[in-house]
């Protein structure tokens, strides 16, 4: 089943929406700026809709194609790293938090809770 | 339920994995170390790549995959030859690099099912969709205004266990989760415990009118982990969407949070302003092809799964089904009990002892002292020690519990106890016969009244003499002592 | 050592003349290192730098010399082949403890906790790391003016922009300010600024060098490769940083039979077998748009190939027209998941708006908000690309397209040996002229992104300048894992056009 696609009207709400998506403040003067050239890449990414891929596979990644008898992912084996360079590990991302609580990182208070199907939070 | 309605539970079950290190980098899980995940320093397991630094890539660990594959086999799945990863993008705080690597549905085990027992007895396959890898996020506790990121579990291996929604009774749930949990431990590929989060589910649960052809809105309840709660949280969900559906409301897709304190779910959020998580394959890592050897392989790692040890059970030692199932539960109690019944070389009456034994009084004191099995002092030799001493009349029940219970402080062996604490049965008949005229002449009221028949009494009467005797004396023997004291003789 | 002389950065046009130098006793390493640190502090004005290793290149420098007076020329030449080299890094590759912002602001104060594999394995290999050079943001952007740190200018064209991504690494190369350096090519980003520069660039085959400490723009396209002033220290850089790479997942493993293939190619520079290199000349780079200068002096170089001995077969990869929306959805869409980790709660500043914001979404936004323009763009269109609805539509109809390109180039390969035509329609460009179009600046990359979204190896080779003074290049593209053919055949065409201009045989 696949759907039709009708390109969204680029405008300022739309924008707006996909900036929440990902996380985004816009300005207004950005806003204004973006209608148009997002309309602008869009257009021109439209004219990939006129090529006929109904049997193509999709070309995901170059190694598949380029490699595509050898084994295709290699496995790291299940091993730990010492304790002394595990110790020295944690302690340089700790290092690296902009605000930390005794080791844990730490961001104003979160309402929200994880869309995360992780369980036991 | 109500007569008008049906539901329809699938449930979604998290399944650490007992690796040594994480699933895409070298950090330790802790796993198998004996030491609590939650117990350890904040952000002591991470590294470059679970705590989602620029420029760090992910590299698969094997014996996840292993796990993996075992997982299916154990489960009747179709192990896939060539399985993606994907990305599932959505922000949260304890999300590292603001997406979850997941299979999703292009998984390693495609289909397999779970075989219940439903409440009539009768037997019933529920289907699962799949069994996916994938990593777990971190944690975030909230408090003082604040949240704090532990990553410690972040990239954590998990298998997603994904049911179909086949279950229509919460009953069915529980025992679903029972037969999977035991599954799932038995053949090792996870520790399985609850407390920990290495074990968990999330249900989806749907009720409709019964006869309707379309299925009821879904609602998914998060943070159940134990049986009992799913439960618990999936008969109240049931209740709670029959109401809103008799009220000729209609039921709103969301999730729901599970609450053991009130025994109620609570609205997480709506599931409209829910994540797109914009999944797509992820480009660092390739699609999972591993040596097909590695099937056969796991294949001969498999134990006897719990459905036939349970079979066995009941055939070579004569339990009950539910006997069977008991000592079927985990690893741990099939092994003790296993082991035990071996050192007891067919003593009649034997498997059964045991069975009571553990499910009974060993069971209360594994919750009350909060151990595992294993970490308890107690070995199958211990039991069978027993067990051949209160079979052979030799140890009264309460001696017995007695001498568990000291077994349980000190792990000495039942022999030293027995003799330490004197608790070997009294059955001689001469240095009982003392006590029973003594107790006889110190309670002539309960005497009188036995003799002129109020049988009664008579355990009164023995219970006197067994406290007396410092609870050694056997109590058959004590009974038809007094008995004879007073001449009752059954058929006089 | 140095016996008084004062050398400059620009007496040493190429490694051999540097390890001549070295051997013979007449330089020591802490003088050409003093040197090319005076030639950078001179031209700090070119903005091709973003850190300085003065440093920490001076600590190498001596420690290299105590190994000069301690060991045998040629035991040295053995073990350390970059032994004393002047490289430059492009500052989206991490340095263990030092600072890595890939241009951008969210990055400013963050420092690597380890080394990306490339940085390791030159530093292994004798190579002094004298400083990490201006990007484009995040690598987004094909003129090196959009960097949150200034643009990187031109090294000897005033008002023009020297390429980008790796604009700082083409810059520093081509102003002798090293010797070679290291640059990312996610959609031509080494090539690009290669060709705008005058130097010679590498774009190795897809997994041919580890990305392991790249920080990722497009993790399917994205490749590290070297830059340098000849084919000669370009294979020298590319022979050290290649290989498999256990920490990488994307990283190749050739079989044995594809190893030794390799080695024989490398010695068939100018022939194929007994017959002549056949040079596949695809019409679709010869079209309109394409600049007059640049398409004159592709084919004069051309034509001077085939007159010593290569064979010209006109071919069509009739795909070609795609690949801009192909590249821009599928490098988008891969960015906005990649720069999703950019989040301010592990790492980087945490402004004040940031730390005081009241709910989950109003922190992230402000987090978020130190992302230039150009890159919140592409995350913005990245993030629609992937969403529910359109994935179909865009992302996934992308990969099909690419599929149609990648086999274009397969069957052309099955005719000849190697690609050719120019690096970009256009010679470097004036400063601010594309800013108000993305789109104006995105269609420049029409001869480059082919080669990454195919995944297959690439090289820019200077063809001298137009009559502006404006150098132009050459792209080459071979088969995949050929680069000791490509590289073979450029040592071979560079020598002839360098006779070509000495004998003035050129039309």
């Amino acid at each position: 089943m696949r759907p039709v696609h009708h390109r969204p009207a680029v405008d300022r709400d739309w924008i707006q929406k996909i900036s929440q998506l990902s996380r985004l403040s816009l300005t207004q003067v950005e806003l204004d700026e973006l209608v148009p050239q997002i309309q602008g890449i869009l257009d021109h990414v439209d004219h990939l809709r006129s090529v006929p891929t109904d049997a193509i596979e999709p070309f995901f990644h170059p190694l598949m194609e380029l490699l595509p008898d050898s084994p295709q992912l290699s496995l790291r084996e299940d091993l730990c790293r010492s304790d002394e360079d595990q110790a020295r590990s944690a302690e340089m991302i700790q290092g690296l938090a902009p605000e930390q609580v005794e080791g844990a990182f730490q961001v104003p208070q979160v309402i929200t809770s994880s869309p995360s199907t992780a369980g036991t939070r | 339920m109500s007569a008008e309605f049906e539901a329809f539970i699938g449930l979604e079950v998290h399944c650490q994995l007992a690796t040594e290190s994480k699933i895409f980098c070298s950090c330790p899980t802790m796993s198998g170390r004996g030491i609590s995940v939650s117990a350890l320093p904040v952000n002591a397991l991470v590294c470059e790549v679970c705590s989602g630094q620029p420029g760090a890539l992910p590299t698969l660990n094997s014996q996840a995959v292993r796990f993996a594959i075992r997982s299916g086999l154990a489960l009747g799945s179709e192990i896939q030859q060539s399985s993606i990863f994907s990305r599932k993008n959505y922000f949260y705080p304890d999300l590292p690099k603001g997406y979850q690597i997941s299979q999703n549905e292009t998984a390693i085990c495609l289909g397999g099912f779970v075989e219940i027992e439903r409440e009539d007895g009768s037997m019933k396959k529920v289907a699962l969709r799949r069994i996916h890898l994938e990593e777990d996020a971190g944690k975030s506790v909230h408090e003082f205004g604040v949240t704090l990121v532990n990553l410690n579990r972040s990239g954590v291996p998990l298998v997603e266990i994904v049911g179909e929604p086949e279950l229509r009774t919460p009953e069915e749930a529980g025992n679903y989760l029972r037969e999977l949990h035991a599954i799932v431990t038995a053949i090792g590929v996870t520790d399985g415990n609850m407390q920990e989060g290495n074990f968990r589910c999330d249900a989806n649960v749907s009720v409709r009118p019964k006869g309707s052809s379309v299925l009821g809105t879904r609602v998914e309840i998060k943070n159940v982990n134990s049986f009992r709660f799913v439960e618990k949280a999936i008969a109240f969900e049931i209740q709670r969407q029959i109401a809103v559906l008799a009220s000729g409301k209609a039921v709103i897709q969301e999730t729901r949070l599970y609450d053991s304190q009130r025994d109620h779910t609570v609205s997480m959020r709506i599931k409209e302003e829910a994540e797109d998580y914009r999944y797509f394959p992820d480009p660092d890592l390739l699609p999972l092809k591993f040596p097909v050897a590695w099937v056969q392989e796991e294949r001969d790692r498999l134990p006897e799964l719990p459905a036939q040890k349970r079979s066995r059970y009941q055939t070579d030692f004569g339990l009950s089904r539910a006997d069977s199932r008991q000592m079927s539960a985990s690893q741990a109690i099939s092994e003790i009990f296993e082991a035990t019944v071996s050192l007891l070389k067919g003593l009649p009456g034997g498997a059964k002892w045991v069975a009571n034994l553990l499910s009974g009084e060993v069971s209360r004191l594994l919750q009350e002292s909060e151990l595992s099995l294993t970490q308890s002092p107690l070995k199958a030799q211990h039991l069978a020690d027993l067990g051949a001493l209160a079979l052979s009349g030799e140890l009264s029940s309460t001696a017995t519990k007695k001498i568990l219970h000291e077994v349980w402080r000190t792990g000495e062996s039942v022999g030293a106890l027995v003799e330490r604490l004197g608790l070997r049965q009294q059955n001689d008949a001469s240095e009982l016969e003392p006590l029973v005229e003594t107790i006889l002449k110190e309670q002539p009221q309960a005497t009188e009244e036995l003799r002129s028949g109020k049988l009664k009494v008579l355990g009164f009467l023995v219970g006197m003499v067994m406290k007396r005797s410092a609870g050694r004396g056997n109590p058959e023997l004590i009974r038809s002592l007094i008995e004879r004291t007073l001449d009752l003789k059954k058929d006089a | 050592m140095s016996l008084g002389r004062a050398w400059k950065a620009g007496d040493f046009r190429l490694i051999q003349h540097l390890h001549q130098a070295y051997a013979s006793g007449e330089v020591g390493v802490s003088t050409v290192i003093e040197s090319f640190i005076s030639e950078i502090q001179k031209k700090r004005s070119l903005n091709a730098f973003l850190s300085e290793r003065s440093e920490p290149a001076r600590a190498k420098a001596r420690e290299l010399d105590q190994l000069l007076s301690s060991s045998s020329w040629s035991n040295i030449r053995q073990k350390l082949p970059l032994f004393g080299v002047p490289l430059a890094i492009k500052d989206n590759l991490h340095v263990a403890g030092e600072v890595t912002t890939c241009g951008s602001k969210m990055l400013q104060n963050y420092r690597a906790p380890s080394d990306a594999t490339v940085v390791r394995l030159l530093q292994d290999a004798g190579a002094v790391l004298i400083g990490k050079t201006n990007l484009d943001e995040f690598s987004m952007g094909g003129s090196g003016e959009n960097s949150s740190f200034g643009p990187t200018l031109h090294p000897f064209l005033e008002g023009r922009v020297p390429g980008g991504s790796s604009s700082g690494s083409a810059c520093a190369v081509a102003a002798q300010m090293a010797m070679g350096a290291l640059g990312s090519d996610t959609g031509g980003s080494i090539r690009l600024p290669a060709s705008y520069c005058g130097i010679v660039g590498l774009k190795p085959t897809y997994g041919r060098v580890s990305r392991n400490g790249l920080v990722a723009f497009g993790s399917s396209l994205d490749q590290v490769g070297p830059m340098a002033r000849s084919v000669a220290d370009l294979s020298a850089i590319y022979d050290v940083i290649h290989g498999h790479d256990p920490r990488d997942a994307t990283s190749a493993r050739l079989s044995r039979e594809q190893v030794a293939a390799e080695t024989q190619a490398s010695s068939q520079d100018w022939k194929s077998g007994d017959r002549p290199v056949r040079l596949g000349v695809p019409q679709e780079f010869f079209v309109e748009g394409v600049d007059a200068p640049v398409r004159r002096a592709v084919e004069s170089a051309l034509e001077h190939f085939r007159s010593v001995g290569c064979e010209l077969v006109p071919i069509s990869l009739p795909h070609l027209v795609h690949a801009i929306p192909v590249y821009y959805v599928i490098a988008m869409a891969e960015a906005s998941s990649n720069l999703s980790r950019f989040d301010g709660v592990r790492y980087g500043t945490r402004s004040d708006e940031a730390a005081q914001a009241q709910t989950l979404h109003e922190f992230y936004a402000q987090a978020r908000a130190l992302f230039g323009r150009e890159v919140k763009r592409r995350i913005l269109l990245g993030s629609f690309i992937l969403s529910a609805g359109y994935h179909e539509a865009y992302y996934r109809k992308a990969c099909q397209v690419r599929r149609l390109i990648a086999n274009d180039f397969q069957h052309a390969f099955e005719r000849v040996d190697l690609i050719v035509g120019p690096v970009s329609p256009t010679t470097a460009f004036e400063l601010g002229s594309h800013s108000r179009s993305p789109l104006e600046m995105y269609l420049n990359d029409l001869f480059t992104v082919p080669a990454n979204l195919a995944g297959l190896p690439a090289l820019s080779l200077p063809l001298g300048s137009d009559s502006r003074g404006m150098p132009i290049g050459l792209q080459c593209i071979a088969p995949a894992f050929q680069e000791r053919r490509l590289l073979g055949w450029a040592a071979r065409a560079e020598a002839e056009l360098a006779s070509r201009a000495v004998t003035g045989s050129s039309k």
